[in-house]
């Protein structure tokens, strides 16, 4: 065996013969107190982290919902409005015969004698609200920007 | 007489051993009890169970090794610059029978060995202590050190040589005093 490490094996106590600081134990015993009171107080942190995402939660999401049905009902009918109101105006300076065949063809694409919605099944949710007025109202504001485009023409060749 | 809690009793079982093995890395006794007290924390908050006091042991004396060695790289950078350096082929310039394998220590107390290891760079002591005291080889100190085995066999040889170095200052002081 090694001779140094002789020495060590058989003298240990003598490596290992200073006194511990006083107070070790207690302090130790303090630590640990302290420990697990802040872990308890994290424990606790998280505990109330979670209610209050799941109160915010709960409160965002009928506030969204609302958002976005409200966009989804009048967005596309003011979209189609502002459009249409562009037309009429337009539509103005052509002759009669153009003017009502115009005006008839843009009343013919945004008259609903029963609104849209209203038409729709309660049952249906607020995205499928959303998505099935999109595929009614896109077309119709498409229908209207054509005809827009037609009428600015007319206009240039008058 | 209040029953000591299963926590005091772990405390009372194995705070002696992992104060020595800290202190011993460390040399600053306030730093081996911070040391010393994590450790326990550690095991205490440890969830697996150990369930044999080898593996108990074990456990915490490389818990009690790691941390040493991390209070030790945040304290001083330099001991671990002088670790990392390369290994040179020379030997240091000590008298051939001091690095020699074949030194005597005829002469030499465990007080004078204590002493002297007390007075090596920390870098020398650490992998000293964690070969002679803990009985980790070169293949685990590199692992708990992440240096390679060559650069820990070669500090191990140094410390060595430095220790004998040392021992040779104390018996020649010996001699003159008497």
């Amino acid at each position: 065996m090694d001779k140094l490490k002789n020495i060590i094996e058989t003298n240990r106590d003598i490596f290992e013969s200073e006194e511990l600081l006083i107070g070790h134990k207690e302090r130790f015993l303090k630590k640990s107190r302290d420990f697990k009171k802040r872990k308890t107080q994290v424990k606790q942190f998280k505990i109330y982290l979670l209610a209050a995402a799941a109160i915010t939660f709960m409160l965002v999401t009928p506030l969204k919902n609302i958002m976005i049905e409200s966009k989804s009902n009048n967005y596309y009918l003011s979209l189609l409005e502002t459009k249409s109101s562009a037309v009429y105006e337009m539509a103005n300076g052509l002759d009669t015969y153009n003017r009502d065949m115009v005006i008839n063809t843009l009343e013919g694409l945004i008259h609903e004698a029963v609104p849209f919605d209203s038409q729709l099944p309660e049952e249906l949710n607020t995205k499928e609200r959303r998505e099935l007025a999109g595929l009614y109202y896109k077309p119709k504001i498409e229908g209207v920007e054509r005809l827009k485009g037609y009428v600015g023409e007319l206009l240039l060749n008058k | 007489m209040k029953t000591p809690s299963h926590e005091e009793m772990i405390y009372d079982e194995y705070h002696k051993r992992l104060y020595y093995t800290a202190l011993r890395i460390l040399n600053n006794q306030f730093e081996a009890e911070e040391v010393m007290h994590d450790t326990l924390l550690k095991y205490f908050q440890k969830k697996e169970t150990l369930s044999s006091v080898k593996e108990k042991s074990a456990w915490m004396t490389r818990v009690c090794v790691n941390l040493s060695i991390d209070k030790l790289r945040k304290r001083e950078s330099e001991l671990f610059r002088l670790m990392n350096q390369e290994v040179e082929t020379k030997t240091e310039a000590l008298p051939e029978s001091q690095t020699d394998e074949e030194y005597s220590y005829k002469g030499v107390t465990a007080e004078m060995v204590k002493r002297a290891l007390n007075k090596l760079a920390n870098g020398y002591r650490l992998i000293l202590s964690l070969n002679l005291f803990e009985g980790y080889d070169y293949e685990e100190i590199a692992q708990i050190t992440n240096l390679q085995e060559v650069t820990v066999r070669s500090q191990y040889i140094r410390g060595k040589a430095r220790l004998v170095m040392e021992l040779e200052k104390m018996r020649f002081g010996e001699k003159l005093n008497k």
